[in-house]
């Protein structure tokens, strides 16, 4: 359908009079991101009684903005206490906590909130405008694709360890393996089970995260007053300039913004791909071109960028599939289409024809969920930061009681909760012992996915291992990947011949 | 950072318990996948491996160190600042008693007398800030989770009053 | 959870259930019955798969037909995980076998899972399903732009060279189905699961494997993506639906048997014994919702094809589902990991 300015204008206007739906969506749905177990898809099946009893269109733009919204509720606690409320808010932790730990909590947040709605606005936008070209995305990225596009999000473990490589390696493999527990891809056989039905789908990865990041922080935080008296800097007279500055930082950022914002968007348009994959591949090509990579993990602020920026570019282009094809591309998507059929409604390529208004305000509702959020949340920086100067006798039962009812949320089994405290105790002997939870997340998170793309090419090839170099695009991503990690070597010899040519 | 014990050597008893578990999980995987045709066995018998070797290679390397007289077995790097750890063991032993009784009281009783312990636990001692700071959190849990988003949490004594109220 | 056409707020529950007086974490509905007729509260439904599903959309059109005629509403809860065994689980082992509780389940995938996985309940012994809400024909499709545009075709491609089939996993009605094409016509097929049928219907569409195979109405859904090339059953009664998609056993002149996805409603068997009068009151009740006009509109409105709505009795299940049991023992060793 072609568009004039006067019939855009009028879809634009239609869908702004929605913002009563829109910013009550926006507010719960930052509210739910933030709180870990709770995300978009269960938050619409728990409030299907109500949505089932809103109008469609209603239904819809109230859906579609809370999804949004999550995705940047969950930066919030991943910055302020290192517990993602979110999957893909996981990677937020590596740089934003330890911003938070220094004083810097509400730049952080600021920051944060500038490049999720920066990004998701972009790839709201680009979702708009670019919808057919982006859904073609779908018909070169298959499993051999998606294989390599992980193993970006694995070279991140031997970053993270840097500093004790087999440390590292030990958490990231067992991490791996850890993934590995559950039906495999191809047969459905159960591994490593334990004898529990509740492990036969794999570990879930909200109890995990709330386990590995929440429990054991807690744990730890009970050796300190307050949470960022641990560097001996805390902002406890917070002021609107520190938001300003955080403004300031992501606004000389923008570009980094805008590309870390594509690596969400093309990977959420994947089908099985998600938020929490996007934002680890994001922080590590964040990384890798950086003039200072070693700051990663210190509080640098690109850290932060990437993974934000990445996270809500997801939400956008995980509802191409669906508008171009018709095939959901995630769960929330696949609860949204469910919700919407049983109105009557169909999303997908049809929608465009018979209810356009409807198919394009999708889009038009994103982008204004997004305005919408930076306007109620940058405000709430000032406030929200100062949950770092909350006693931590306070904070740390608080932290655990939520946490632990939020890993019985997604599946509603007592099991998840004995889950979050076992990778608890993981957690707290990990960190004190010098080993990464999170390498031993990434592989939790990243190895199912690239076991069950890597066997099913392997399916697909019968077994032989060519297939994996078969397709131009994969083979032009593994070039990346093998240059990714001769880089620091690389730009080691660099620095020498560049020392010896000053020298001389 | 470590602090080295009287004879200078550094604490790295703790060091080995991760890699151990690691190592036992592993062995426990092999097991479950063995005679599992090759797609679903191979990763778990590659990453099965490597673990073990890199398992195996810390503990050697720790062994050498203890041979050369670098480290010790000491678990101090595990267990301080010890005046946490009686807090720490109680807060771990009032989460197993969170789960344990959450399906009899239900959410916000449990939610309420779990805040209120753990708080004691790690040291406040003002009454009314116990049942203050318990109450309101366990309420707005209530208000959030149950009344707001219909979270089927287990329903006790509290749920059934505050929902006939309201 | 309730199910009702009401716009529901809590407020609205929670009113009614002071109205009528609720004890201590008992059920608030009650309505108006003579003592001791059944049922004199609400039903309970355990579903082995997850909120917000298809399962989920059919359960609540269904039983927002069937309050009406059952007298009380139904409540619905979901236990999914390990193919539907945690489900079937939960609702044997720990709900009470009084008549009040059921269970709306994938039978052909759920029977399937039984043979396969070994759970610790028995099949008819401990459950019997009793009454079939739908069957959906499971069929092979394209995309529409592939060369291929017969099941002809296909068949004949795959006798000269393996061709891959995206399927949502190994053990279940469709997978089945190509296997015993494969064996009646002597084509390779090669089964790529994908952990879902969205996603095998990407993998189809976007060229990752060459055909799928799927329920119809996965495939009738996206009709302007896909080409239908057949269906597994003796007749196509969604012929128009699918551009003139013909039998598969009509085509070659074979037997495959007739390999729908059907749901269908379960109740622990020892009721049968125990509460026949309760058990017979659910049936003819359940019988009747396919009779009345609101389902039929509850139905469509979802955009799903009358047609597939079958009601099928304890016998028809009973037969259906000996008839995926025995195709699952047979085909054992190429959908499962088990060799025994």
């Amino acid at each position: 359908m072609h568009w004039d300015f006067t019939q855009a204008l009028d879809l634009f206007l239609h869908t702004l009079g929605y913002w009563w739906v829109i910013i009550p969506s926006v507010l719960v749905g930052i509210l739910v991101g933030a709180i870990p177990g709770l995300n978009a898809a269960n938050t619409i099946i728990m409030l299907l009684p109500l949505t089932l009893a809103m109008k469609p269109e209603v239904s819809l733009f109230f859906m579609v903005s809370l999804y949004c919204a999550t995705h940047l509720g969950g930066g919030i606690p991943a910055i302020l206490i290192n517990v993602p409320g979110t999957g893909g808010a996981a990677a937020s932790t590596l740089d934003g906590y330890p911003m938070a730990l220094k004083g810097l909590g509400q730049q952080a947040l600021a920051m944060s909130f500038v490049a999720a709605t920066a990004g998701g606005l972009i790839a709201s936008l680009a979702t708009l405008f670019l919808l057919p070209f982006l859904s073609r995305i779908g018909y070169y990225v298959h499993s051999v694709e998606m294989v390599v596009i992980m193993l970006f999000g694995i070279i991140l473990i031997a970053a993270i360890a840097a500093k004790n490589m087999l440390k590292g390696l030990i958490a990231g493999v067992f991490g791996l393996l850890l993934g590995g527990i559950g039906a495999d891809a191809i047969y459905s056989a159960p591994r490593a089970t334990f004898g529990f039905l509740e492990l036969y789908s794999g570990l879930p990865l909200v109890p995990v995260m709330i386990g590995l990041f929440a429990i054991s922080e807690a744990l730890l935080m009970i050796e300190h007053e307050i949470v960022s008296s641990k560097t001996g800097a805390h902002d406890k007279n917070a002021v609107w300039a520190q938001t300003r500055e955080g403004i300031q930082m992501a606004g000389q950022r923008w570009w980094h913004i805008v590309w870390t914002s594509f690596i969400g968007l093309v990977i959420g348009i994947i089908p099985g791909a998600g938020a929490s994959i996007a934002s680890f591949v994001a922080y590590q090509q964040s990384r890798m071109y950086s003039k200072t990579p070693e700051l990663y993990g210190t509080g640098h602020p690109e850290g932060l960028i990437a993974p934000e920026a990445a996270n809500n570019g997801v939400g956008p282009g995980s509802l191409v599939p669906l508008m171009a094809i018709g095939v959901p591309g995630g769960e929330t998507s696949a609860v949204m289409l469910i919700v919407l059929q049983y109105q009557g409604i169909v999303l997908g390529p049809r929608l465009f024809m018979t209810t356009p208004y409807l198919a394009y305000g999708v889009f038009i509702a994103m982008v204004l969920a997004y305005l919408f959020m930076l306007l109620t949340i940058l405000p709430m920086a000032h406030h929200l930061s100062r949950i770092t100067v909350v006693s931590t006798k306070y904070l740390v039962p608080i932290i655990i009681a939520f946490t632990l009812v939020g890993a019985f949320a997604p599946r509603e089994y007592g099991f998840d909760m004995v889950i979050a405290l076992v990778f608890g105790i993981l957690g707290y002997l990990c960190r004190k012992t010098g080993y990464h939870v999170a390498a031993l997340l990434i592989g939790v998170v990243l190895g199912p996915y690239i076991e069950r793309n890597l066997m099913r090419a392997l399916r697909i090839s019968d077994g032989k291992v060519g297939i994996l170099f078969s397709s131009t695009l994969g083979n032009m991503l593994w070039a990346m990947l093998v240059f990714t990690l001769l880089l620091p070597w690389l730009r080691q010899q660099w620095h020498r011949m560049a020392a010896a040519k000053h020298a001389a | 950072m470590d602090q080295p014990d009287s004879k200078n050597k550094r604490p790295a008893g703790g060091d080995l318990i991760v890699p151990l578990l690691a190592g036992s999980f592993a062995i426990y995987y092999i097991s479950t996948v063995w005679d599992l045709p090759w797609e679903a066995s191979a990763s778990g018998m590659f990453l099965g491996s490597l673990l073990l070797l890199l398992v195996a290679l810390f503990v050697l390397r720790t062994g050498h160190s203890l041979y050369r007289g670098t480290v010790s077995l000491s678990l101090r790097r595990l267990i301080e600042p010890r005046q946490f750890q009686g807090r720490r063991l109680g807060l771990i032993a009032l989460m197993i008693a969170f789960i344990a009784v959450i399906p009899y009281l239900g959410f916000t009783l449990t939610m309420f007398s779990f805040l209120l312990l753990a708080m004691l636990v790690l040291g406040v001692r003002s009454v009314p800030r116990l049942i203050g700071v318990a109450a309101i959190t366990a309420l707005v849990g209530y208000a959030l989770f149950i009344a707001l988003l219909n979270t089927p949490f287990p329903h006790g004594p509290v749920e059934a009053l505050l929902g006939s109220i309201f | 959870m309730f199910v009702s056409r009401k716009p529901a707020t809590r407020r609205d529950f929670l009113k009614a259930s002071v109205a009528i007086g609720a004890g201590l974490g008992l059920a608030p509905w009650r309505y108006a019955a003579a003592a001791g007729t059944f049922p004199e509260h609400k039903m309970k439904v355990a579903i082995p798969t997850r909120a917000g599903g298809a399962s989920d959309r059919l359960a609540r059109t269904f039983c927002d037909v069937w309050t009406k005629h059952i007298g009380v509403p139904s409540e619905l809860k979901f236990y999914p995980g390990a193919g539907g065994e945690v489900g079937y689980e939960v609702y044997l082992g720990k709900t009470q076998h009084d008549g009040y509780n059921l269970l709306l389940g994938n039978m052909d995938a759920d029977v399937i899972m039984y043979v396969l996985q070994h759970p610790p309940y028995k099949y008819p012994q401990d459950y019997i399903y009793f009454c079939r809400v739908d069957s959906d024909d499971n069929v092979v499709y394209v995309a529409k732009d592939s060369p291929i545009k017969t099941i002809q075709d296909l068949v004949a491609h795959a006798k000269t060279k393996t061709v891959t089939v995206g399927t949502s996993r190994l053990p279940h009605p469709a997978s089945i189905g190509m296997l015993v094409l494969a064996e009646t016509t002597g084509a390779h097929f090669n089964l790529v699961p994908y952990g879902g049928s969205n996603k095998a219907l990407n993998a189809v569409i976007t060229g990752e494997v060459m055909c799928g195979t799927a329920s119809a109405g996965v495939a009738i859904g996206i009709s302007d993506q896909v080409r239908v090339l057949g269906v597994f059953s003796d007749e196509n009664k969604l012929s128009a639906m699918m551009g003139g998609a013909p039998a598969i056993n009509k085509v070659f002149g074979s037997h495959i048997p007739d390999l729908p996805s059907s749901r269908a409603w379960a109740i622990q068997a020892d009721v049968l014994k125990q509460y026949p009068e309760r058990f017979e009151k659910i049936n003819s009740t359940m019988k009747a919702v396919f009779t009345d006009p609101d389902y039929q509109k509850g139905y469509t409105k979802t955009g799903a094809p009358w047609a597939a709505v079958q009601y099928g009795d304890r016998e028809v299940c009973a037969k259906h589902a000996s008839l995926i049991i025995a195709l699952a023992d047979r085909y054992r060793g190429i959908i499962s990991a088990s060799r025994k």
